[in-house]
């Protein structure tokens, strides 16, 4: 499971090298700060939360048995340092509806899209998924940084590849939902 | 939503995931979390391990227990009795401190001696203080 570069930089933060661990924390940082910002929807919280994450794993990586990828294991502390995060903070984002969602929409949204410049579309892109509700939120950021891998995603989120196949389609349901509200509201203002 | 439907949101969300930018945590993310990771690994080192492990203080103490306890049973609690009955100890005593007896010092020797261990003791928590505190900074 592990690659050699992996099981290289493991033995050396396990012998107590920090400078390795360094190493470890920067190829890592932003793809765990950004599921910790999906999640938890503020820069303070994902900042403090990814820090906990990163003491977590050095103290626990003499554990780290390998019968994951070592991202894999990361994600599943950040994943779960989000959980408690946000069952002691108690905050919900609001629901989304799904159900007006058209599919002739995602063609026409498709298009605006592609007519937007990249900065403004990240922007947007950002705004869509700090709406999403976190299980969304961390479902569909895991599935891509896991390239699409569920058998990765089942390690992370202890679900079975059934039950994360239904909460994807849900998620990125959700995601239209917001995205074309998003887009109706533009319109509305732009001709208004 | 139909297959074709559920296919077209797949590739719109596919789109959109693929466009979605990676945040990055605050530029000083990973020197604040090295400081934080050098002190619990500081912890580690110079954690408190007790000289005899627990279990064989254990075993000591019940050990002495049970001795005391079979001694008492074996032999009673009179001082004349037993163990003791036979040893005389008195002679000891005199051959070592018998010197002592007619021994007198001045009040200045007496509060000198009182001083100094008064002393000796103010310093032990001093020093241990500062020994700790170099210890944590290495």
């Amino acid at each position: 499971m592990l690659t050699t570069n992996e099981k290289e930089l493991i033995n050396k933060i396990r012998n107590g090298n920090t400078v390795a661990f360094s190493d470890l924390v920067d190829g890592h940082k932003d793809l765990v700060y950004t599921l910790c910002i999906r999640m938890l929807g503020n820069r303070e919280d994902a900042e403090e939360v990814s820090q906990d994450v990163f003491i977590k794993v050095f103290t626990a990586l003499r554990n780290f048995k390998g019968d994951s990828k070592l991202s894999t294991w990361i994600y599943r502390i950040a994943y779960n340092a989000c959980l408690d995060r946000l069952k002691r903070t108690k905050k919900e984002r609001m629901r989304v509806e799904v159900d007006h969602l058209k599919g002739s929409a995602f063609s026409v949204m498709d298009n605006a899209l592609d007519r937007m410049v990249q900065e403004e579309r990240s922007v947007l892109i950002n705004s869509c998924l700090a709406a999403l509700p976190a299980e969304d939120a961390s479902i569909l950021t895991l599935f891509y940084f896991e390239e699409k891998n569920l058998l990765e995603m089942e390690k992370v989120l202890d679900l079975s590849a059934n039950t994360i196949k239904v909460r994807l389609f849900r998620a990125r349901k959700k995601l239209a939902a917001i995205m074309e509200r998003k887009f109706d509201k533009e319109t509305v203002g732009n001709n208004g | 939503m139909d297959k074709q439907e559920e296919k077209e949101l797949e590739a719109f969300v596919d789109k959109i995931m693929a466009d979605a930018p990676l945040e990055s945590p605050s530029a000083d993310f990973t020197k604040n979390l090295m400081q934080h990771i050098e002190a619990v690994q500081h912890k580690e080192v110079y954690q408190y391990r007790p000289i005899v492990p627990k279990q064989v203080l254990v075993l000591i103490f019940v050990g002495l227990v049970s001795l005391t306890l079979y001694l008492i049973a074996q032999y009673g609690l009179e001082s004349d009795g037993g163990w003791f009955g036979n040893v005389s100890v008195e002679p000891v005593f005199d051959n070592m401190w018998g010197w002592l007896e007619n021994y007198t010092s001045s009040k200045i020797l007496i509060y000198a001696v009182l001083l100094f261990g008064l002393l000796f003791f103010v310093q032990v928590p001093l020093i241990k203080k500062q020994l700790e505190r170099n210890i944590m900074l290495e």
